[in-house]
């Protein structure tokens, strides 16, 4: 074997490579590294040594004449998908025992009550009890759909100049009587009237609707105490920022980082995948979204920033 | 004597239909532990039912393991009927030891046809 062109070809290929006469080293390349040539002089070669020195790199070897080649294939990528995939798979499992459980209440809550055996003071109960969780599973249906789709990178934003004074008001608008019906008084600061942000129109108007929701609906399970939600806002150089702060039943500090994970809702109204969304769709608007609480009923802070168009 | 079904359930609407479809039943009395711990106390109690309804997801200790821990049980002779959503057949289910397995959703109808079978 002449190893000189072995050599200029695998350089070329930038592939970790170790040739072996024996016990002597002939040829290893920046790509094996130092640390394991040393290793190797003058000793048996182990896969196993091989292995844990490059965890990333998948050695195969073959004997030419009477040298023994090693060549280190990078395997990164395989593990990577096969993290990937097993994220997909914990998902899956997780999406169908929602998507299950929830056909389960009402398939149980409406089977009951047209089964003329039971006999129950109120039954139209279980009707009205079917209805809420068939809600609960179409908003499921529709957020795992539009998780997937952002996920797949399917969701295409169109980014514009969006007027926050408009849109903010007319979301406040639609949440006042929810506030209301749940005891939550919702205040709104002012904002300058010609200030635009660069953003999805659709995907503002979610983020901002999802926010304000959990804000109000963390806020009226609280006890006692006073239930306020207050959005202000602060410009800067390059953006503008929004804040939601309630006087909630906040979260301790540990947990404020599982809430941007998937299915760790915070509510059994939630579909846990909310706040992940929101998250998603600010950042493909180029913005920031951040949690903050200082623990059990001290109220949550939502702090939202987006770039600002250019006037 | 009342027959005593004990219910290990987390999901609060599954267990009010379980607890609604067995009034059908004349002679049961259905008691619900929220979790596997709930349960393994009233067990330890001296609560002797004659069949387990178990949900196999649950927080804290899973179904799973809570019967691998009532088949370790002394003097436990309680049948155990799983019922999950989870995403496993029964083939499965029945090899983790149950006698029988319900997948969710069902009818209340089918889980009451399997109960009879374990309450002569």
């Amino acid at each position: 074997m002449d190893i000189g062109i072995f050599r200029e070809v695998i350089q070329k290929m930038e592939i970790p490579c170790l040739i072996l006469e024996g016990n002597v080293v002939r040829f290893a390349n920046s790509s094996a590294e130092d640390t394991l040539k040393r290793k190797l002089l003058g000793e048996c070669i182990e896969e196993e040594i091989l292995q844990s020195r490059a965890p990333f790199l998948e050695w195969r070897s073959f004997e030419v004449d009477r040298y023994r080649v090693y060549l280190g294939f990078d395997v990164s990528e395989v593990y990577r998908l096969k993290g990937e995939l097993e994220k997909r798979k914990e998902f899956f499992a997780t999406a169908t025992h929602e998507i299950r459980s929830a056909t389960n209440s009402i398939l149980g809550y409406l089977a009951l009550y047209v089964d003329g055996e039971i006999k129950l003071a109120h039954k139209e109960e279980l009707a009205e009890k079917a209805y809420s969780v068939a809600l609960k599973l179409s908003a499921l249906v529709n957020d795992l759909l539009d998780y997937v789709r952002i996920e797949e990178g399917l969701r295409e934003l169109k980014l514009e100049p969006l007027k926050v004074n408009t849109l903010l008001h007319a979301i406040v608008e639609d949440l006042k009587g929810y506030a209301f019906r749940k005891n939550v008084e919702l205040n709104v600061s002012s904002v300058a009237e010609h200030l635009r942000i660069i953003g999805d129109k659709k995907a503002f108007c979610r983020v901002m609707r999802n926010v304000l929701d959990n804000a109000i609906k963390f806020t009226s399970m609280k006890e006692k105490g006073e239930k306020r939600v207050t959005v202000s806002f602060a410009e800067d150089e390059k953006g503008m920022s929004i804040r939601v702060e309630d006087t909630g039943i906040g979260i301790e500090p540990e947990k404020l980082s599982h809430l941007f994970k998937v299915f760790s809702s915070y509510s059994p109204e939630g579909t846990g995948l909310g706040l992940v969304i929101s998250k998603k769709l600010v950042e493909l608007m180029q913005g920031k979204i951040s949690i903050h609480s200082a623990g059990p009923d001290q109220g949550t802070t939502v702090e939202l920033w987006f770039r600002r168009a250019e006037k | 004597m009342k027959k005593l079904i004990l219910l290990v359930e987390d999901n609060p609407e599954h267990a009010e239909i379980v607890q609604i479809a067995l009034t059908k039943l004349a002679d049961v009395e259905i008691k619900w532990a929220k979790d596997a711990k709930e349960a393994l106390d009233l067990l330890k109690e001296g609560l002797k039912p004659q069949l387990i309804l178990l949900d196999y997801r649950l927080p804290g200790m899973s179904g799973k393991e809570l019967l691998e821990r009532l088949r370790e049980m002394e003097g436990m002779d309680a049948k155990v009927i799983v019922l999950t959503a989870e995403y496993i057949s029964k083939a499965e289910l029945m090899e983790d030891g149950c006698n029988n397995a319900l997948l969710k959703p069902f009818l209340p109808n089918e889980l009451i046809a399997k109960i009879k079978k374990y309450l002569r």
